[in-house]
């Protein structure tokens, strides 16, 4: 309990912008690293974008002229086209297959936790590493992928060689290495259910595939919204399994914008397209996320 | 009514659903560890019989010579520097950032001041912030602060994190409030306060922090690739990215290097696993 403070209305309005500019003193470090390191950089993105030139040299102000160019850019379309894709193919079957695996460990009885900690190893490890070891996984010679495909007479794909089964390859490695987490997150949600719920519906003679749908799901729902949200704005920045995989190839066709922005500014010094591009990216990142939150407010509270 | 026929028959169907249920999680959890146990397996394999077709999870003339060769010999050295310059940022990054991510999440929970809640809305908010976009001009920042190939591109903006203050925050946030005010009012000041009152009764959530904060900064990969391009300046991470790509692969060589990488963390995460889920639990606000 606070003492309540002496003095007037004016002693007290002094005193909390003293305390005020104390805290504020304390949690400068943290707040001029985090914002120092995004708001700031971030302003400063979207200056490059109005201009053109290379990183030491010179910067020349051309107005909107980069983003017209990005809107018809062939090799950014075909970038963005790509991030839509793995985006689209990723995110909806991470998050069905981790409402299925956090339903079946939440029925079994025992080895809950086993469970959880193996599905949630593949996060522990280094993407680069993943993508290595899921590089050997696909390799078309001798890689054990295309082996137990052989059982079933289909012929060796090149997977990562091939534009067709490359965005596929990708995909694969990112729904091994990520369902765990949304796993996690879900099983917690369902955690938090109340039992009395289900034990009210199983009275009422209510079938398993009647309470998963008309009790579990809609209760999930705002957890649902968290792990899609997470989802799209993880997967909308893909990067490190582009690189250590197929460098964007062949032809463009497996990079992201996250890797063509790189490409642009630290290999082909092109300062004013990168930005755009970035800036194009955070504002579709941030329109997603705030549909996604849309939709799945609720007021359900249990 | 029930009758012992219909539940001697529901007691049988849920033993079969729970066996069926068994039998998807445990080949689910095969499919998630396989891919490792051919990392390791790869990781004993002489590269040139690797290439033997078809692929098979224990090799024939199990060897060390890749972890001989990728401690030992590889570039004179280097592995070894890579692993020093991943643990020394590692373990600043996690000290620093455990002290600074708490005592701001506890002053974002417990203290009263202007602005509060606006600036810890645009903390939240920059995590949207995708990082293709920031990339570029913090690294003109690091250079203009003449940081560029040292540990402190690396440490200083992983020191303090919106994800570390806010699990900080909803942590603290739970403890009582009466225990703090008690100090207030023998007279011990707020740094004695935070350093002797709220830190030791924050350890489950820092342990939770902890241990993301050592993966995250272990496994950072973007960042380090840019802001530290000299060759034994490289973490484990970057360093195996590039391994790859510069040479020839030598899968067994990379993979002994990945084994020795992944290591740590698989230990770490052995031990501190309860932390982990608690962390993701509270990160998400149940």
């Amino acid at each position: 309990m606070r003492l309540p403070s002496p003095g007037t209305a004016r002693h007290r309005t002094w005193r909390k912008v003293r305390q005020s500019l104390f805290w504020y003193l304390l949690l400068s470090p943290s707040l001029l690293i985090i914002f120092g390191f995004s708001t700031v950089p971030l302003f400063w993105s979207i200056y490059y974008s109005l201009t053109k030139g290379s990183m030491l040299g010179p910067k020349t102000f051309v107005g909107f002229a980069n983003y017209v160019r990005a809107a018809s850019h062939p090799i950014f379309l075909r970038t963005l086209q790509n991030t839509v894709l793995y985006a689209v193919m990723t995110v909806p079957t991470v998050i069905v297959l981790s409402i299925v695996v956090a339903i079946i460990v939440f029925q079994v009885p025992k080895g809950q936790g086993f469970f959880r900690g193996t599905f949630y190893f593949p996060l522990i490890t280094p993407v680069v590493i993943a993508a290595n070891i899921w590089a050997y996984i696909v390799n078309r010679d001798f890689g054990p992928l295309n082996h137990i495909l052989g059982w079933f007479g289909v012929p060796g794909i090149d997977w990562l060689g091939n534009p067709t089964y490359a965005i596929p390859a990708i995909v694969m490695m990112e729904i091994w290495r990520g369902f765990g987490f949304y796993v996690i997150i879900l099983f917690a949600a369902l955690q938090a259910i109340p039992r009395e719920m289900y034990e009210a519906a199983r009275i009422d003679g209510a079938q398993f595939w009647r309470i998963i749908r008309s009790i579990t799901l809609p209760l999930l729902r705002p957890a649902l919204g968290f792990c899609f949200i997470m989802a799209t704005i993880f997967n909308f920045q893909l990067f490190d399994a582009v690189y250590v995989l197929t460098k964007g190839g062949p032809a463009w066709s497996t990079s992201t914008v996250s890797w063509y922005v790189y490409q642009q500014a630290f290999e082909a010094d092109n300062i004013g397209f990168a930005s755009t591009m970035g800036v194009v990216l955070l504002i579709v990142i941030l329109t997603l996320s705030l549909m996604q939150l849309r939709f799945f407010r609720t007021d359900i509270e249990y | 009514m029930t009758t012992s026929f219909g539940s001697m028959r529901t007691r049988r169907a849920t033993r079969l659903w729970q066996a069926g249920f068994y039998a998807v999680m445990i080949t689910m959890s095969v499919v998630t560890v396989v891919p490792f146990l051919f990392m390791a397996s790869t990781s004993f394999t002489k590269s040139f019989t690797m290439m033997t077709y078809p692929p098979t999870l224990i090799p024939d003339n199990p060897s060390l010579d890749n972890y001989v060769e990728i401690i030992f010999r590889f570039q004179k050295g280097l592995f070894p520097r890579w692993f020093f310059n991943t643990v020394f940022t590692t373990t600043l990054i996690t000290a620093g950032s455990l002290l600074l991510n708490t005592l701001s999440g506890y002053i974002f929970a417990k203290k009263e001041f202007y602005g509060r809640d606006l600036v810890f809305a645009l903390l939240l908010a920059t995590m949207m912030v995708p990082v293709a976009v920031v990339l570029l001009p913090s690294f003109q920042i690091v250079r203009a602060f003449r940081l560029f190939n040292t540990y402190w591109a690396l440490i200083i903006p992983a020191l303090a994190t919106p994800f570390g203050i806010f699990l900080m925050r909803q942590y603290i946030t739970s403890l009582p409030t009466a225990l703090i005010e008690v100090a207030n009012i023998d007279g011990a000041s707020e740094l004695r306060i935070f350093w002797s009152i709220v830190i030791p009764l924050s350890t489950p959530g820092m342990a939770a922090l902890g241990i993301f904060t050592v993966m995250n900064a272990w496994n950072a990969f973007l960042w380090p690739l840019i802001v530290l391009r000299a060759n034994e300046m490289r973490t484990l991470v970057v360093g195996l990215a590039t391994v790859q790509s510069e040479f020839n692969i030598n899968y067994g060589l990379v993979m002994a290097g990945s084994v020795l990488t992944v290591l740590p963390l698989l230990v770490l995460y052995l031990i501190f696993q309860p932390y982990f889920v608690e962390g993701l639990r509270m990160g998400y606000g149940k």
